[in-house]
């Protein structure tokens, strides 16, 4: 069962390096945040994953709560910052 | 200011004292009253916050929601996930792409605000549309083939969320219509 | 000995990363950002929910399932919101969807 969760661990982590091509390439920069949040959203799979390879699903688990509320408050934050009128942002069509 | 019925208090009392018991896992005496304390500081906090009226008309709901009918509500929003899962699955898996993508503008008819935050989440989690934007009572949705707001369009969904406040249906959507170019989105 | 219950985990786990990795493939594949958010909320909310049901099953009654379970609401409710969040900023600051299937279709009929 440790070698199963190990290997989708190591799945994952492929999984997850996929979206960063679509940070990087862009085009605008909202299509860079729907990159980093879905790094974000699989990343909090990835910690439990790994809390069962080590055995301490109970400490990584306060780790996984603390992490995706603390994604979800600065993935909400970033978006109102953009959807404010003061801040302009560029697209080149 | 809004008033607060004292059933709501009770009610965030014995969730947030659930949660305390479930991040601490203690269940001895000394834990259980510094989780009473701790719960009571974070009410006084808050109490300010919950009494503040944030929009027009905003009311305590608590009783007005029917609780035999969230179950029923959270099995049908489980499968609408699981097959929008599988659709989404499906035109990514299909070498051709066949998307279509279409934005939907329509007007909604509901007692409470709570009922249209319920419905934006409900819209984005069923197959092929996406909740970009809510004006007041007017709701733009954002769809990735055209077959996929039928849902909408047929009052079926609004319906579901209808349900868990009231027993008398009424008709929800109206002044349903497809956009066509990027002018008429404003 | 593989029982029941790791049976269950492994088949939850296996579909979960699969749709995880359908939702990789839509931020690359879809044409532009409203699609790639269609992508990202549903396939991942889905992957997500599939994996972490597999590891309560695995883990069981005790405080850390309850903990899971905490973390599968959250995420249940936290995924949507976010990504309406970011399509409402994206509508505001200007961007506007593609219609271009429409107009292919106007020029045909």
């Amino acid at each position: 069962m440790d070698s199963f969760f190990l290997y989708a661990a190591v799945i994952l982590t492929a999984i997850i390096a996929v979206p960063a091509y679509r940070v990087v390439k862009g085009p605008t920069v909202f299509d860079r945040l729907v990159g980093t949040n879905a790094i974000a959203t699989k990343t909090i799979v990835l910690i439990c994953l790994i809390g069962y390879i080590f055995d301490r699903i109970g400490m990584f688990i306060d780790i996984t709560l603390a992490y995706a509320i603390l994604g979800f408050v600065g993935s909400l934050t970033i978006a109102k910052y953009f959807s404010s009128d003061k801040v302009n942002v560029r697209f080149d069509d | 200011m809004k008033s607060i019925s004292s059933q709501s208090l009770i009610v965030s009392f014995v969730v947030l004292m659930g949660f305390w018991y479930l991040m601490s896992g203690y269940f001895d005496f000394t834990h259980s009253l510094m989780g009473v304390i701790s719960v009571c500081i974070v009410l006084a906090i808050n109490y300010r916050l919950k009494k503040h009226t944030y929009f027009e008309g905003e009311t305590d709901v608590i009783y007005d929601i029917r609780f035999s009918y969230v179950p029923f509500y959270f099995g049908w929003l489980l499968v609408q996930i699981v097959i929008s899962g599988i659709h989404v699955a499906k035109i990514l898996l299909s070498p051709s792409l066949p998307i279509q993508t279409s934005v939907v503008k329509f007007k909604v008819n509901y007692p409470n605000p709570h009922c249209k935050m319920i419905l934006g989440n409900s819209i984005t989690l069923t197959p092929g549309t996406l909740t970009v934007d809510i004006q007041g009572d007017e709701f733009i949705v954002h769809a990735i083939s055209p077959n996929s707001f039928e849902g909408i369009a047929s009052d079926e969904m609004p319906r579901q969320v209808l349900k868990l406040f009231t027993k008398d249906l009424h008709p929800v959507v109206s002044d349903f219509k497809v956009l066509q170019s990027k002018e008429e989105l404003g | 000995m593989i029982d029941i219950t790791s049976v269950f985990t492994i088949i939850l786990v296996t579909a979960g990363i699969f749709f995880l990795l359908i939702g990789s493939i839509g931020t690359i594949r879809l044409p532009d950002f409203y699609s790639r958010t269609h992508a990202t909320s549903k396939s991942d909310t889905l992957g997500m929910m599939l994996v972490i049901i597999g590891l309560i099953i695995y883990e069981g009654f005790t405080i850390d399932g309850g903990k899971l379970i905490l973390v599968l609401l959250f995420i249940l409710l936290a995924n949507p919101i976010g990504a309406h969040a970011l399509a409402r900023a994206a509508l505001h600051a200007g961007l506007k969807p593609t219609f271009e299937d429409h107009k292919k279709e106007d020029k045909e009929g």
